[in-house]
């Protein structure tokens, strides 16, 4: 085990990278999903992709308070991979050491290029946040010419999850290398879904540092986490005003079943 | 089991053993030998570059280029690889008659405004991310640390490419106890692993694996 | 005499010497539908390699499939010959030696089509050597491949001399000195094919105890290991022994002779039973745990796994009692009184309950909704994945079929017709 002090980036400093989701500014309007999928290179799906075969890195799930109307409230939850910090559920499962986490930033990264699709940590991951690639990506004619060239496609039979757009951040610290500074600005590096959302419901940040607004987000009253029970140490924040909502993270599924809930 | 087939059965053994280490002793060594150094000839598909350049002269006393002079960066920091023609056309709009090569470049290229498709050898596989400008600036690296000699060739040799992968030799082949399995001008992932683990950075495989 | 006997069989030269075989034509048309069988299996798997995984049902969230519940059934199953080998070899049971051959050739069978199946399983099969150089060893997974791979080998080892001592094998003198020197190295094998054998079995139920993201699997550890880990060790002996049982029985029916004494199916339900009564007795006092520590300390409660219809919670009575603390008494206490034909209906049970427990570890657990907005999901296979499945059926049958009729499986076999 890396001792995280002790790891000196290529980049001098030490950040934890992670996001607060106001989900009461939350429409549920899918900006997120479709940047991320543009941003990341995700193929368009062939025809007879599901829901549950597609890959969306970033996915908008529907919640709510399970009062029938007028009482009603819902609330989305965008769900990308968590960038669990403590021992993050996919991390020691993978046979080939094809995810890990970076010290320097606190992100999971996974390799696609090592990873031989056994799907084990897809297995492992309590927010269904992996996808497989059960197809060669295709794209329309044409459209392989907006690719994003920074991201690396993905073949059939491999995962690939969020990584809070790395590539964004090599920029970022290209830049500043460029310009001649060994330090990142705040503000520099942000990923795809925080940049597009209409709302600017998605706060992005290091969460090491005690003078950012994500840190401030984090450690606000009304901030939680999803499925913070099982101690994996999830860097992605939400934040609700309304309490009912905070206690959606934690609530036991089954209790969904009493009120009626269809099982599929 | 009666003494004398005991007898005969150990004598012969012990031949038996010296024959089998030498045997298995030649064995491994020849698959050794073709493995690292005859296969490497078969799997490697030379490729000749379309035009001839001569780094040392463009690099030597006589014209005196600086690396970056032509290799240089973009704002972003992006580095911007082999220059166009229209940098070369900045001395080479016509032809000043150096070599046959020269006037060649001039006919084909320059008048024409046409690009050199040229054969990059440590052109890294798309999965790889690299960047000379952490390198370089944050890094202070030489160009030489990795193209090491590259200023002083005469001639480009032709690259090689995997008839299976596509890869540069350049760029792939891996190395076992320290014996690289290919001729490499450095560029290789253990190169940048090795030279990491020498200036103590510890990095993640997302830091060069996109 | 038995010359006469077989008159009908082609393939007398094959067969070994005082044993009698059904006419070799016969013989062909009995395995015709396991031959189509695995023809349309190699269809099947065929298409997933070539065309992807895509030609499956499994989804995102079911990403393992039937074909994984496969790989630990056949390795449960399996079990039968490293248990078999380590009470001949090790405690030197030498009553077992008259079904040790075909446990071998059942355990050679079982764990060559287990890798088969994960081969097609896995996204990128050619990239199936990266475990091995590039291992993450806090992964069961990769336990797990090292040892099935291994014991593999070793299986292969035990299997060659089985086949070279073939009646027409042997008039080979090299394949005879092999087979001989292969013998002798016999109790080490088995030692190394028990021990590789704890760990993978135990890594396989490892594999789905650390889930810590799914409350339904995850248990909590003895020293490294979770509770599954010991737990797939004892159920998997217990399992060995009857399924050997039971494919004994099977094939002493289809060749209507009588291959082992009575006594030695007593034993091995002796042996089964009484595993298979500590194994009830652990998976309770696990469940119990599971129950009221593990699960309440993760803010649930576990009555709400099993709320989900179609798996309610008469899978998990299904499991212990019925498939479970039921043929176990009856393997137990049975063992020296009832018929052999209620040992082979218990031995029936308790595979049943086995496969069923590999088969709550794997769907039901990823079934079952983690996050409270989350839905509960089954997923059908495709006929792609059930012919790949019946595919290493066939495999088996039509492997067992050839060895037990051209090998000498069973070695009472010759005294059993005497008597």
């Amino acid at each position: 085990m890396t001792n995280g002090n002790q790891v000196k980036s290529l980049t001098g400093k030490k950040h934890n990278f992670g996001m607060v989701i106001d989900v009461d500014r939350c429409t549920g309007c899918g900006a997120c999903m479709i940047a991320c999928a543009v941003e990341n290179n995700v193929p368009p799906g062939p025809v007879d992709a599901t829901d549950r075969t597609g890959i969306t890195l970033m996915r908008v799930y529907k919640a709510d308070n399970g009062m029938d109307f007028p009482d009603n409230e819902s609330v989305f939850f965008p769900v990308s991979c968590q960038q669990c910090e403590h021992h993050p559920p996919c991390v020691s499962v993978c046979p080939q050491n094809a995810v890990e986490v970076d010290p320097a930033t606190g992100i999971v990264g996974q390799i696609p290029v090592r990873c031989l699709g056994c799907r084990y940590c897809m297995a492992a991951c309590p927010y269904h946040a992996r996808y497989f690639n059960w197809w060669d990506p295709v794209w329309p004619e044409g459209m392989e010419r907006s690719l994003n060239p920074d991201v690396s496609l993905r073949m059939r039979g491999v995962v690939e999850k969020c990584n809070f757009c790395f590539h964004r951040l090599q920029a970022a610290r290209e830049k500043a290398a460029a310009e001649g500074r060994d330090e990142i600005k705040e503000g520099e590096y942000i990923p795809a879904c925080v940049e597009s959302c209409p709302t600017s419901a998605m706060t992005f940040g290091d969460l090491l540092d005690e003078g950012s607004e994500v840190y401030r987000l984090a450690q606000s009253n009304g901030s939680f986490r999803i499925l913070e029970r099982l101690g994996t140490g999830p860097k992605i924040y939400y934040f609700s005003e309304r309490e009912w909502v905070r206690n959606i993270a934690e609530k036991d599924p089954a209790s969904a079943l009493k009120r009626g809930a269809t099982t599929d | 089991m009666n003494t004398t087939d005991a007898i005969n059965r150990n004598a012969s053994k012990g031949t038996d053993d010296v024959r089998g280490k030498t045997i298995f002793f030649f064995g491994i060594v020849g698959m050794l030998f073709l493995g690292w150094i005859i296969f490497p000839f078969f799997i490697y598909a030379p490729v000749a570059q379309p035009v001839q350049f001569s780094h040392s002269t463009h690099a030597g006393d006589n014209v005196g280029l600086k690396c970056v002079d032509c290799h240089s960066y973009d704002k972003d920091g992006r580095f911007l690889g082999i220059p166009g023609t229209s940098k070369c056309a900045g001395c080479h709009s016509h032809t000043i008659g150096v070599s046959d090569e020269e006037k060649k470049f001039v006919d084909e290229y320059i008048l024409r405004h046409k690009e050199i498709r040229w054969v990059v050898y440590s052109s890294q596989p798309e999965n790889v991310y690299f960047s000379h400008a952490t390198h370089v600036k944050v890094g202070k690296l030489d160009c030489e640390t990795c193209h090491f000699g590259h200023e002083f060739t005469d001639k480009l040799r032709p690259a090689r490419f995997s008839r299976i992968s596509g890869y540069s030799i350049d760029v792939s082949g891996s190395t076992l106890l320290d014996i690289p399995s290919t001729p490499s001008t450095g560029m290789r992932m253990d190169d940048c692993a090795g030279c990491h683990n020498k200036r103590g950075h510890k990095e993640s495989c997302i830091d060069c694996h996109k | 005499m038995d010359r006469n006997r077989n008159n009908g069989t082609k393939d007398i030269r094959l067969v070994a010497r005082g044993v009698n075989r059904m006419p070799f034509g016969k013989f062909l048309y009995l395995l015709v539908p396991w031959l189509i069988i695995l023809a349309i299996g190699m269809y099947a798997i065929f298409l997933c390699l070539a065309k992807g995984l895509n030609q499956t049902n499994m989804d995102n969230r079911f990403a393992f499939g039937v074909w994984i519940f496969l790989d630990l059934s056949i390795i449960a199953l399996g079990a039968g010959a490293f248990f078999t080998g380590f009470l001949v070899y090790i405690l030197k049971r030498e009553e077992l030696r008259a079904v040790l051959n075909s446990a071998v050739v059942i355990g050679f069978i079982c764990y060559s089509g287990a890798i088969l199946v994960l081969m097609v399983d896995v996204g990128q099969p050619l990239r199936a050597w990266f475990t091995f150089w590039h291992p993450n060893i806090h992964s069961m997974l990769t336990e797990v491949t090292f040892c099935i791979t291994c014991y593999l080998v070793v299986l292969s080892v035990e299997y060659a001399p089985i086949v070279l001592r073939n009646k027409k094998l042997k008039e080979v003198p090299a394949f005879l000195a092999m087979q001989y020197e292969l013998h002798r190295i016999m109790p080490v094998l088995a030692g190394v094919g028990t021990f590789l054998s704890f760990f993978h079995q135990g890594s396989l139920g490892g594999l789905f105890g650390v889930l810590q993201g799914h409350p339904f699997a995850f248990r909590e550890g003895l020293a490294i290991w979770p509770t599954t880990f010991f737990l797939f060790i004892i159920s998997a002996a217990a399992a060995g022994p009857s399924f050997i049982l039971l494919t004994t029985w099977i094939a002493s029916r289809v060749s209507r002779k009588r291959l082992v004494s009575d006594n030695v199916f007593a034993l091995l339900a002796r042996i089964s039973g009484s595993l298979l009564v500590v194994y009830v007795m652990l998976k309770s006092i696990d469940t119990l745990t599971w129950l009221n520590r593990t699960v309440p300390s993760l803010g649930l409660s576990g009555i709400g796994f099993f709320l989900w219809a179609p798996f309610n919670i008469w899978i998990l009575f299904a499991e212990i009692i019925v498939f479970g603390l039921v043929p176990s008494l009856f393997l137990l206490f049975g063992s020296g009184r009832l018929r052999t034909g209620w040992l082979v209906a218990s031995s029936v049970m308790v595979c049943c309950g086995i496969v069923l427990n590999r088969f709550v570890m794997t769907i039901q657990t990823l079934s079952l909704p983690t996050m409270s907005f989350d839905r509960f999901m089954i997923y059908t296979p495709s006929w792609q994945e059930i012919a790949a499945f019946l595919f290493v059926v066939a495999y088996g049958v039509i492997i067992y079929s050839l060895s037990f009729r051209y090998l000498r499986l069973f070695p009472q076999e010759i005294e059993m017709k005497v008597n």
